[in-house]
């Protein structure tokens, strides 16, 4: 079936990309006011509040991937829109916004955890919702992203004004007769649904970046609101496609990988700016110089420790030593015949075709305990000498043992005596048992011309040695 | 200097009472039952069959949690305290057992005392790396220590269950045995079915399967004309059509399972244990089961459903989902009905995409 063709790395990382394109577009919008309202972590806050109400669902018997828990989850988010669009307008900001929002997000992580760990199931489920991976999702995810985002976006674009001026001055847009109350929670309440959309698929830290730093990189080159959405789209853009890249040849996890080669992008136009925008470039790049002392200085340093830190014995290794009883069980010596019978039957015949040495296989026979190790020892004794093989083959079907291995002795010796028994050990009486062993010994006897001891020549067995 | 000396008596005197109080308190405790806490709910249903009713039977790691890792909480520690046998692994399975013991303050059951029972001993363990290096993922350095889904290898668990309980009860050795033995043939009769297993006896089967030549050998041979392998029954009987049929696993935890029933594992879905797929690994996978036409992924229900339902998709293969231990799911509530639903999902799955009838 080498009709299927391989799949490529476009078709792979096709879906990917689209999804982080739809991110980019509104979460570079949102960035935007994040950053002038100066509530940098709001998102990580709402974000946690949702996966808590996913958490809650799920106690109540919703699965964290269904439409309920969505429902659940933005219900909660919107909730917290609440509490931030009141506590935004507290007249004297004594506590500043961000500690609450911190609070926020401490308070909904430690509950989280409180209340999966009363539910029966499933914690593992919400931490993979909460790292999320864009390396997964499919094409109605990418597809029904788009469209709530759209509509998100048509919202912002017909209120823009609104919106825009209760985040540049609450107290001016107070003024012009607009409710901030109002469009604060509306504000929130979008940006909530968007999180909670994203965050589903994309998982915290990437939603984080896409928010942030494009609004970040914009905010520092141009004052204008306009031009730093169209640089935070053409940086979000650029920086997927090579980050999505760069986890394909590199074989890293994809949304890590792009939110650092973001971290790495962002520093990169931060140095080029300082350079620009100096009075003194040469100064400036000689700063940029020290820098890169400083930092080679410090990779020197943890070298240097690390080396240390091998050296000492017992600094880096687990503290806790691993289990004695752990140490490698096969180093106890045991006998050949014991390793012998170890081998599963196949293996036995395999071996067994090796041994030649005629004294070794008897005294391994009378040594090993199972009689399927017997039956193999005994059928090569007798391809060696018959007679000794037939002498073996009989005290095995007269033993106590399993009736396959003396079905197969009995059958061998049939071949022996050129005379099939027939015998169905399953099924047979005592009675008839006797008479078929009776007629072996029979044959034994007469071949190996030594009678065997207690069975007088000629006259049948009185009693069956077997059950 | 009299003082002190009169405290310490004072001291002295509180604790021999308490000491004398506890004693006689603990004298009709000594009657009592056994309080085992096993690592998990597998180990603890085994150990409830070997035990019976002399034993109360705790476990840690939940129903459906990766046996890797537990929550450090307080009533773990609480329960370690009480326990007279602690029942793990003994590989570097549960590596959070250490910190957990010491936490407990119970000496009983460090390493190496009477009541801590590893019953990895004696199994012939597989999948032993060559190089221990954590590079690799989450490799466990003694070989693959998910041991309790090789049917053959519960039997085992079962008997070192029965000779550590024996050491801290020896007054129930006899019991802890029988239920062992008990167990032993409760497997073997679901195994192989009553007619193989009057044929064969336990101890050649047994070999066989932990060969992973069991079903091979039965076809090959026969008994007065009839082929071996119509003989068996039970779960070597139900599960005979799965045999050589190729399969993804998620994570390297199914080797005793799919060596015992002859089921081909091909790749993983982690490119190393414990580490999540990346692009290229996802790719080389989906290549993989697209040449070899592999049409299912088995999975332990505490892993990412998404994810194995996504590469299902992509080359329309069926997910086989599954509870990993005793008590995953509803209605499996030992040991063999845990055997049973493994090879029920998996006979459904390999169904749906035709392959077998």
């Amino acid at each position: 079936m080498s009709l299927f063709a391989e799949i490529s790395p476009w078709r792979l990382m096709a879906l990917p990309f689209l999804e982080c394109l739809v991110l980019v577009g509104i979460h570079s919008y949102l960035g935007l006011h994040v950053i002038r309202r100066q509530v940098i972590f709001v998102d990580l806050s709402l974000a946690q509040i949702a996966a808590l109400g996913t958490t809650v669902g799920f106690l109540a018997g919703i699965h964290p991937s269904s439409m309920g828990a969505f429902l659940f989850s933005l219900s909660f988010t919107f909730l917290g829109a609440a509490v931030f669009a009141i506590t935004r307008t507290s007249k004297r900001e004594r506590v500043p916004q961000e500690a609450i929002i911190g609070l926020v997000y401490a308070l909904a992580a430690a509950m989280v955890i409180l209340v999966i760990d009363r539910a029966p199931h499933g914690a593992e489920h919400i931490k993979e919702m909460l790292t999320g991976s864009i390396l997964w999702v499919n094409g109605r995810e990418v597809l029904t992203a788009a469209i709530a985002y759209v509509g998100v976006g048509t919202f912002h674009w017909i209120f823009r004004r609104k919106f825009i001026a209760i985040t540049n001055d609450a107290k001016e847009a107070r003024e012009q007769g607009i409710n901030v109350v109002l469009w604060d929670l509306l504000f929130y309440m979008s940006f909530g649904f968007v999180i909670t959309y994203s965050v589903n698929t994309a998982g915290v830290l990437l939603v984080f970046v896409f928010l942030v730093v494009p609004a970040v990189i914009g905010a520092s080159i141009t004052d204008n609101f306009k031009h730093q959405l169209l640089i935070g789209w053409g940086l979000g853009t650029l920086v997927s496609l090579v980050g999505l890249y760069l986890s394909y040849r590199l074989d890293f996890p994809t949304g890590p990988a792009v939110v650092a080669f973001y971290g790495l992008v962002l520093l990169l136009v931060a140095l080029i700016l300082y350079v620009v925008r100096s009075e003194s470039r040469l100064r400036a790049l000689g700063h940029i110089g020290i820098g890169l002392i400083v930092l080679f200085a410090v990779v020197m340093y943890f070298k240097g420790l690390n080396r240390l830190v091998h050296i000492i014995p017992g600094w880096s290794e687990n503290p806790y030593n691993i289990p004695k009883d752990a140490r490698a069980p096969q180093a106890k010596k045991r006998s050949a015949i014991a390793q012998f019978d170890d081998l599963d039957i196949e293996a036995k015949e395999q071996a067994v075709k090796k041994m030649k040495d005629l004294g070794k296989l008897k005294d391994f026979y009378h040594k090993a305990t199972t009689a399927e190790t017997k039956l193999k020892l005994a059928e090569q004794v007798a391809q060696l000498n018959r007679r000794e093989g037939a002498l073996l083959l009989l005290s095995l079907l007269e033993s106590k043992a399993e009736i396959w291995p003396r079905s197969e002795a009995l059958k061998r010796l049939g071949e022996i005596c050129s005379k099939p028994f027939d015998l169905d050990l399953m099924e047979a009486t005592p009675e008839q048992e006797a008479t078929v062993l009776g007629q072996v010994r029979q044959c034994v006897h007469a071949f190996t011309g030594a009678p065997p001891p207690g069975a007088p020549p000629g006259s049948p067995v009185p009693g069956s040695p077997t059950k | 200097m009299s003082s002190r000396y009169r405290i310490n008596v004072a001291r002295w005197s509180v604790g021999l009472l308490i000491l004398a109080a506890s004693s006689a308190l603990g004298a009709p405790m000594a009657h009592a039952k056994l309080y085992v806490v096993a690592s998990n709910p597998t180990f603890a249903n085994i150990a409830e069959y070997v035990g019976g009713n002399l034993l109360k039977v705790d476990y840690i790691t939940k129903e459906d949690e990766d046996p890797h890792f537990v929550r450090p909480k307080p009533s773990f520690a609480v329960m370690l305290s009480k326990a007279d046998a602690l029942v793990v692994t003994g590989l570097d399975l549960e590596l959070w057992a250490p910190s957990l013991i010491d936490k407990s303050m119970n000496a009983k059951i460090r390493e190496g005392q009477v009541g801590y029972i590893a019953v990895h001993d004696g199994i012939r363990l597989l999948e032993i790396p060559r190089s221990g290096s954590r590079a690799s993922g989450g490799v466990h350095l003694f070989g693959n220590p998910h041991i309790y889904n090789g049917p053959m290898n519960a039997k085992i668990i079962a008997t070192n269950i029965a000779i550590g309980l024996c050491k801290v009860s020896q007054a129930n050795c006899e019991a802890f045995k029988a239920g062992a033995q008990r167990f032993h043939n409760m497997i073997d009769q679901r195994m192989f079915g009553p007619k193989l297993l009057k044929l064969f006896g336990s101890a050649t089967l047994t070999r066989l399967t932990e060969a992973g030549k069991l079903i091979p050998f039965l076809r090959d041979r026969n008994y007065r004309g009839e082929p071996l392998v119509n003989m068996l029954g039970g779960w070597g009987k139900k599960a005979a059509p799965l045999w050589g049929l190729k399969l993804v696993t998620y994570h390297k935890n199914w080797i005793y399972f799919t060596r015992s029933f002859g089921l081909d594992v091909i790749q993983e879905v982690e490119p190393k244990p414990s580490i999540p797929p990346s692009p290229q690994s996802v790719r080389r996978l989906i290549n993989t089961m697209s040449k070899e036409t592999i049409k299912v992924i088995l999975a332990a229900n505490f892993y990412d459903e998404s994810k194995v339902r996504m590469i299902c998709q992509r080359v329309s293969a069926q997910p086989a989902i599954v509870a990993f231990s005793v008590h995953g799911k509803p209605g499996i509530n030992n040991y063999f009905q845990l055997m049973d639903h493994w090879l029920n999902v998996l006979l459904e799955a390999y169904r749906r995409t035709g392959a077998i009838k």
